[in-house]
């Protein structure tokens, strides 16, 4: 049980930061749209980003409306709490 | 259109209730200066933009925006779930328990409720992008002020981060604005709306 | 005075104009070699990263 809440912690963690960095190069490349090592560093993260999503997917339920998971008898994205009450958080 | 993704931008987790730091930190939701009126504003003001770079500018940080509102939202949702009936009635959060309990409602700590008045959306670019950069100076100051009460690092953590991505957004909008200078007559840079008046911003002389 | 470095910019505006505010444009810039520490200080960028540390204190 300890295991698991570590491992969910440690994705959560690196969907936070890899979406946030994601993120801000977004709203750099916003204002310097030809700046192609930005836009090399944001496919890298952002592709790192999705990866990490997909295995938090699979193993604690869905964050995304577009990657509800593979559960066929539960609606996850319904029944998992909310992220201030203990959610992704 | 939008999505949601079903996580906090940055983590809020809040293990001691305190109604006198929720009193102050609605201002940020429903305030003046919060992220409603912010989020309200540059999304409100895209329309008619004729700059994608711009438009695109207002989009990513009015959403962000949103998912700050959503911060603050489960911020004072915390610091209030687990208030007692004395806790709340000695504070000055009563007078907001008794219209709402501890839901949350959008209004300034002093109680006026979030309006329209609060933020502008004026139709032309220079005037809306000069607005933008002081609705985020004055974000900051918020911020700056809610800081100085705060002796919770559980509270502190989030409200930092809320209050750097003021600075970030600063030089975003700021540097929209030095999209449009070039894109307008250096000589008169007012001498037509480019939102309105269909001879404006050709760089012509 | 050197005239700043706007390598992006064609050269029309020249110097600034008066009755008109300039913020600089971010140029190349630098990320946080570790990006968890740039997300709990809330920006990737080392240059944006300007902290509060006011104090009221006695007056």
């Amino acid at each position: 049980m300890n295991q698991n809440m570590t491992e969910k912690r440690r994705l959560l963690r690196d969907i936070n930061v890899l979406d946030f960095t994601t993120t801000e190069l977004r709203e750099y490349l916003d204002t310097h749209p030809y700046d192609t090592d930005a836009i090399s560093y944001f496919h890298r993260y952002n592709g790192m980003l999705h990866q990490v999503t997909k295995e938090y997917t699979a193993k604690f339920g869905p964050i995304r409306q577009d990657m509800p998971g593979n559960c066929m008898d539960e609606w996850k994205w319904a029944t998992s709490p909310m992220p201030w009450e203990g959610g992704a958080c | 259109m939008w999505s949601y993704e079903k996580r906090l931008q940055y983590p809020v987790n809040i293990t001691t209730p305190n109604a006198k730091l929720a009193e102050v930190i609605i201002s940020q939701y429903g305030g003046p200066d919060g992220e409603m009126g912010a989020s309200m504003r540059y999304l409100s003001q895209r329309y008619g933009v004729p700059y994608p770079e711009i438009a695109a500018v207002l989009t990513d940080i009015g959403t962000e925006e949103l998912a700050h509102l959503e911060m603050v939202a489960a911020i004072v949702h915390q610091l209030t779930k687990n208030l007692s009936m004395e806790e709340i009635e000695n504070s000055g959060f009563k007078a907001y328990y008794v219209d709402h309990t501890i839901g949350i409602w959008p209004q300034a700590a002093g109680g006026i409720p979030f309006n329209a008045c609060e933020f502008q959306s004026k139709g032309d670019l220079i005037t809306d992008l000069f607005e933008d950069m002081a609705a985020e100076q004055k974000a900051r100051t918020t911020y700056d002020n809610i800081l100085r009460m705060i002796k919770d690092p559980e509270v502190c953590d989030p409200i930092r981060f809320l209050r750097q991505r003021e600075v970030v957004h600063f030089q975003r909008f700021g540097e929209a604005l030095r999209l449009l200078q070039e894109k307008l007559d250096s000589k008169n840079f007012y001498i037509c709306n480019p939102e309105f008046d269909t001879n404006c911003g050709c760089n012509c002389k | 005075m050197q005239r700043p470095q706007r390598p992006f910019m064609n050269d029309m505006m020249g110097n600034f104009p008066i009755a008109m505010a300039y913020v600089p444009m971010q140029q190349a810039p630098v990320l946080y070699e570790n990006l968890e520490e740039a997300f709990n200080r809330g920006t990737i960028f080392p240059e944006l990263d300007k902290p509060f540390k006011g104090r009221r204190g006695k007056r």
